[in-house]
């Protein structure tokens, strides 16, 4: 099975999952996107930076600090709903970036994402 | 590696991985035990099936199920069961061998082993299961490892969203501090390390972190979590001028953030 079965397979389970997408975060690469409609290149490029900003830039630098620890998973507001991040546990330069309605269940959905990840990892 | 020569494998490796289409991803199940998960496939499947199973170093696992037990090993790579004990794995497994399930239980433990994920494919049974066919349960392969396959952790109470906020937040935070302005209250909480990190909190780091609640004249009723290993950060924007910083046990962050929302939905 591949990204794309993952990343559809997991949104049809969550269908508050509006859009994933699996992105390379030290080159900036969108690898793969799964998304209820079409979605313009610039706006999952301009995702991919915030989370590249948010894991490695200074507001992951202070969160980590408070929390003594590098940060793994965000979530933050967005347009009209929260922005999920997932950093692949054993590829940090590999993460996955969601936009999901405010009724999304955060702990089971995270959960899942990193699972996704962790397979994707431990496949390449 | 280069880093072109890095993505390049990235790409070849991604493509590749669409052409199974017929092929599944198992993941670990609960606690990220990869036998449990074999176990619950075993459990969740009715209907006669040959189950294959694909570790990422090309060692495979076929087994013949039905009416959620396991009838018998078709495959495996050489040497799962020590010694003699392996000619049991190929053996219909009957209702009252004990000695054969303790083999197959440990020979699917030590396939699983520490992988993170499998896939799986799923075929149905070329042979038909007579009466006589009746393997064993998952559930008995699984109390043989000592796992407890329905054994699943009790979701966290939400505290009632009437009672507010920050009273719900006592009960699930590590630490809590209310930021005014530039006068963050004392920190309280039942764990004395987190309230002294929070009472410590550098205001130019939380400053940063704030930045992503957008805009300051938008930030209200908004909020912000951090995931890092066993805890996390959760920061909510309660108006224009406070916020509440918190940290919380990681399991407990969904919790918080629901929590928020409906006392948020009762105003």
């Amino acid at each position: 099975m591949g990204i794309a079965d993952q990343l559809n397979a997991m949104r049809r389970d969550f269908t508050d999952c509006r859009m994933a997408t699996f992105a390379d975060l030290a080159s900036g690469l969108v690898l793969f996107t799964s998304a209820d409609g079409r979605v313009p290149q610039e706006h999952l490029e301009g995702l991919c930076g915030r989370a590249k900003a948010i894991f490695s830039g200074t507001t992951g630098q202070a969160a980590s600090a408070m929390l003594r620890t590098p940060v793994q998973q965000a979530v933050l507001p967005d347009d009209d709903g929260l922005l999920v991040l997932v950093r692949s546990p054993s590829e940090p330069d590999e993460a996955l970036v969601c936009h999901c309605t405010a009724e999304i269940d955060l702990p089971s959905f995270t959960a899942r994402a990193a699972r996704e990840l962790a397979a994707l990892g431990s496949a390449q | 590696m280069s880093e072109d020569r890095r993505l390049r494998d990235k790409l070849t490796k991604l493509a590749a991985d669409d052409e199974g289409h017929d092929m599944r991803r198992l993941l670990p199940g609960a606690g990220g035990d990869m036998t449990r998960a074999i176990l619950e496939e075993i459990d969740e499947t009715i209907l006669g099936r040959t189950l294959s199973f694909h570790a990422p170093d090309g060692a495979t696992l076929r087994i013949e199920v039905a009416n959620r037990r396991l009838l018998a090993f078709t495959g495996y790579p050489k040497g799962l069961a020590p010694g003699p004990e392996e000619d049991k794995l190929t053996t219909s497994l009957a209702h009252d061998d004990e000695d054969a399930l303790v083999t197959v239980a440990e020979a699917i433990a030590r396939f699983a082993g520490d992988a993170t994920g499998l896939t799986v494919r799923s075929e149905p049974l070329a042979r038909s299961v007579g009466p006589g066919m009746l393997g064993r349960s998952a559930t008995a392969l699984a109390r043989t490892l000592g796992i407890d396959l329905y054994d699943r952790p009790a979701p966290v109470q939400m505290p009632d969203p009437r009672k507010g906020f920050e009273a719900g937040l006592g009960r699930l935070a590590l630490a809590v501090a209310v930021v005014s302005g530039a006068d963050p209250s004392a920190a309280t909480g039942p764990d004395a390390d987190a309230v002294g990190r929070l009472s410590a909190m550098d205001r130019d780091h939380l400053a940063r972190i704030s930045a992503e609640l957008g805009p300051e004249t938008a930030r209200s009723g908004r909020f912000l979590l951090f995931y890092g290993g066993e805890e996390a950060l959760f920061i909510g924007q309660k108006d224009a001028s406070r916020a509440v910083v918190a940290l919380v046990p990681s399991e407990h962050a969904g919790t918080v953030a629901a929590l928020w929302k409906a006392t948020r939905d009762l105003t």
